[in-house]
């Protein structure tokens, strides 16, 4: 009995319990829009309040200050553990942000860096722009906290953050370490999702000079890079037809056949155009240094010195209940 | 005449005490205990009209005649309800007990859809004969004693020869030989000589009003307790297993039963963790839990004055309170305490902002599971859990709910009853009473736990 009333007293009078808060007193934090300014790091976080957000923000000359004063501005502590994205604006050191989240240990790993071209976003406040991110990004672990961790740590390959207008995603910022090297618009993003094995993208291709088009859906990818005196990627697709205004019959093999060349030959060339401009930017976004480094464990030789090969295979499996 | 002037000496301001005196035959009894017509009949209609011979014995057409050599049994025979004839040298004792019983009535604790609606009475013969109408056979042993100073209760241990183990009943036998009290009133009483209680709060035998029970308990070697005046019978060893698999399971298809099996034991577990888990997620490990439900909870907390454990702990209090009033009240007040625990009080509560919703669910959830138990010792030791669970998560978080999980397995693996592992058969892991109990599965064999005639099934 004294050794139980022992330990009761142990765990009720030296224990800490540091990282005890009650629901109420927290602010449970959506997205931060981190702005560089007059060299003063702009904070706004964006915090739940009921079925609505809110906003507070706050200045400081390291970020560390920032999100102090930001806390000191609310009744509540923020709590950063539910955060879905962080949008970071163009003047900002993406190093400096990056690092800062790298230590910060109050925080969850699947938030999304996003890069912003504006910063007046959070003027609907019943729009959640966190949870607008978080949904639309939600197939996509590349742009996650974690994986951004692991990419910059191991250094497998470049990072990538999506562009985020204040409404919608136009395209995608590639990175050298924690430069910003280039921009990918939509349909060169559409490109890269398959060749780092994601699914769910459309493909738009046109069949004639008409403006006719076709529109496939990726819905299962393959992609395989081999290191030899090229790089060879092979990219095997299976996808479903989601529209079609070309006067081919698909209900006919060879008019389905016909669609799949045509769509193979238009993706191989966008996949070779895509590539060269990785090389033109020297951004390893599909982690091919890795490959290459796994293969001759030769720093001296990076992806860009390399003459490609790509090898794909689209199928169309799926193409609804039209007879055409 | 010894004996009759101790006799009256002794019960001079007994009442009920009568003595009376017909051809210098003494006839005493206690009239409160004794039915007058057994007394007419046996006794009062033959001595009158008969010539007495030496052996009185044979005279008297009762079915239950017992010599009398000493004063201790004269005593016991007489307080109950036998009629006492001195006749010169010779003492007899002559059965002539009223009916002082209630008849055999439906289980009140231990009600099952399926299966005997029977149950024990506060008679001692009528519960043997209730458990040996079912067990015909001379191996059906009941090695009787005496508890109590003054109470004189008689207490009987069942075991069947050949499939019980006899080192327990030795066990048994031994300890309640070793108890010197006052007296007992029921069989629950008798627990604390036979096992250590202060080692766990979960019991170690297990109480039953049901002669089906016993029945079961008995074919599987178990050794079986029942006291005169008691509408209970003890089943020891009883393991956890035991307490969270009713009778009636053995009643219905296996298939259905299983899923309810399995349902018993989430629910075993829901009943102490659920609390300390919501403190937990609410107050130390917020991030554990999806965005969404975080801010519904946070938004059903904005009003509360009360820290979550205060919160939690008043909504567990306010139900054991009613739980309590509830079976202390008469049944005919039952529904007026649901109405006002569960309704009144519970939409007052959140109303007025002093518990949110959810912890009423909490509440709700976690009592609702604890009452899948019947055995009430089980809900006090589910209780004792939940509110150390409470307490170390309210400190730790989930990782305190994780330690005490720990702890809890520790307490069971550590516990034994009788020198037989407490948590039996989860651990040590036995295949044979977990089919038993745990799982309905077709099963041949006894424990060897509990008997050394291991076949109960011939296929």
């Amino acid at each position: 009995m004294k050794k139980i009333l022992l330990i009761l007293i142990c765990i009720f009078a030296l224990t800490g319990c540091y990282n005890y808060y009650e629901l109420d007193e927290l602010d449970v934090a959506s997205s931060i829009l981190v702005e560089h300014n007059d060299g003063k790091y702009d904070v706004t976080v964006e915090v739940y309040d009921e079925k609505k957000t809110k906003t507070v923000k706050a200045s400081g000359k390291t970020l560390t200050e920032a999100f102090e004063n930001a806390d000191r501005k609310t009744a509540k502590n923020i709590y950063y553990r539910h955060l879905n994205a962080i949008l970071l604006t163009e003047d900002v050191d993406i190093k400096e942000v990056v690092y800062f989240f790298f230590r910060n240990p109050d925080t969850n790993d699947n938030f999304a860096f996003v890069y912003t071209t504006e910063t007046d976003i959070y003027t609907d406040k019943d729009k959640n722009i966190g949870e607008l991110i978080n949904n639309n990004l939600k197939q996509n672990e590349m742009f996650t906290f974690f994986e951004i961790m692991k990419n910059f740590t191991n250094k497998t390959r470049d990072l990538t953050f999506p562009i985020f207008d204040g409404k919608r995603f136009t395209g995608i910022k590639t990175l050298k370490g924690t430069k910003i090297i280039g921009t990918l618009d939509e349909k060169e993003d559409n490109i890269l999702m398959p060749l780092i094995n994601k699914t769910g993208t459309y493909l738009d291709t046109k069949c004639d000079d008409d403006e006719r088009h076709f529109v496939i859906k990726i819905d299962s990818v393959d992609t395989d890079y081999k290191v030899d005196k090229k790089i060879k990627v092979k990219v095997k697709i299976e996808a479903s037809l989601r529209e079609l205004t070309c006067d081919i019959d698909t209900s006919k093999v060879e008019g389905l056949k016909k669609l799949e060349k045509i769509a193979n030959d238009d993706f191989k060339d966008k996949v070779y155009s895509l590539i060269n401009k990785f090389k033109e930017d020297k951004t390893d976004t599909l982690g091919i240094n890795t490959l290459i480094n796994d293969k001759y464990h030769n720093l001296d030789k990076r992806f860009y010195d390399f003459d490609y090969e790509v090898e794909t295979e689209i199928s169309i499996y799926k193409k609804g209940l039209l007879l055409k | 005449m010894n004996f009759l002037s101790r006799l009256l000496d002794e019960y001079v301001e007994v009442s009920d005490f009568v003595v009376k005196n017909i051809k210098d035959v003494y006839i005493i009894y206690l009239e409160s205990l004794a039915d007058q017509d057994k007394i007419n009949d046996y006794i009062l209609k033959i001595i009158p009209k008969s010539f007495i011979p030496k052996d009185i014995k044979k005279l008297i057409p009762a079915p239950n005649v017992k010599s009398i050599k000493s004063y201790k049994d004269l005593n016991l025979y007489l307080n109950t309800g036998f009629t006492i004839i001195i006749n010169k040298k010779q003492i007899i004792a002559v059965e002539t007990k009223a009916s002082l019983n209630r008849s055999v009535d439906k289980p009140s604790t231990e009600a099952t859809l399926f299966g005997p609606k029977d149950s024990f009475v506060e008679n001692y013969q009528t519960n043997l004969g209730l458990i040996k109408r079912r067990l015909k056979s001379s191996n059906l042993k009941d090695t009787t004693i005496n508890i109590g100073k003054y109470t004189k209760t008689m207490c009987s241990v069942l075991y069947i020869d050949g499939v019980a183990k006899t080192d327990i009943v030795h066990d048994i036998m031994k300890k309640l030989e070793s108890i010197d009290i006052d007296g007992v009133n029921d069989i629950g009483q008798l627990k604390t000589f036979l096992i250590n209680e202060n080692r766990n709060v979960f019991p170690g035998v297990k109480i039953t009003e049901r002669p089906d029970v016993i029945t079961n308990a008995l074919l599987l070697g178990k050794i079986v307790l029942i006291l005169d005046n008691s509408p209970y019978a003890l089943i020891v060893p009883a393991f956890l297993a035991d307490f969270i698999n009713p009778i009636s399971d053995n009643y219905t298809k296996a298939l259905n039963i299983n899923f309810l099996k399995i349902l018993r034991i989430v629910c075993f577990f829901i009943a102490i963790i659920v609390p300390a888990f919501y403190v937990a997620v609410t107050t130390i490990n917020q991030e554990t839990i999806p965005t969404e439900l975080l801010i519904n909870l946070q938004n059903q907390r904005i009003d509360v004055p009360f820290p979550a454990l205060m919160e939690c702990i008043m909504a567990l209090l306010i139900c054991e309170i009613l739980r309590e009033s509830d079976i202390r009240f008469p049944s005919s007040y039952g529904s007026a305490i649901s109405i006002l625990g569960g309704l009144v009080l519970g939409e007052a509560a959140v109303t007025s902002g002093i518990v949110s919703p959810i912890m009423i669910i909490v509440a709700a959830i976690t009592f609702i599971s604890s009452m899948i138990f019947t055995d009430q010792e089980v809900i006090n030791g589910l209780r004792m859990w939940r509110f150390l669970f409470l307490f170390v998560a309210s400190v730790f978080g989930l990782y305190g709910v994780g330690l005490s999980i720990i702890l809890l397995f520790i307490n069971l693996c550590n516990y034994e009853v009788f020198n037989k592992p407490y948590f039996y058969p989860v651990a040590p892991f036995d295949l044979t009473y977990l089919k038993e109990t745990l799982i309905k599965s077709k099963n041949i064999r006894r424990s060897r736990y509990l008997s050394n005639n291991r076949i109960k099934e011939r296929v």
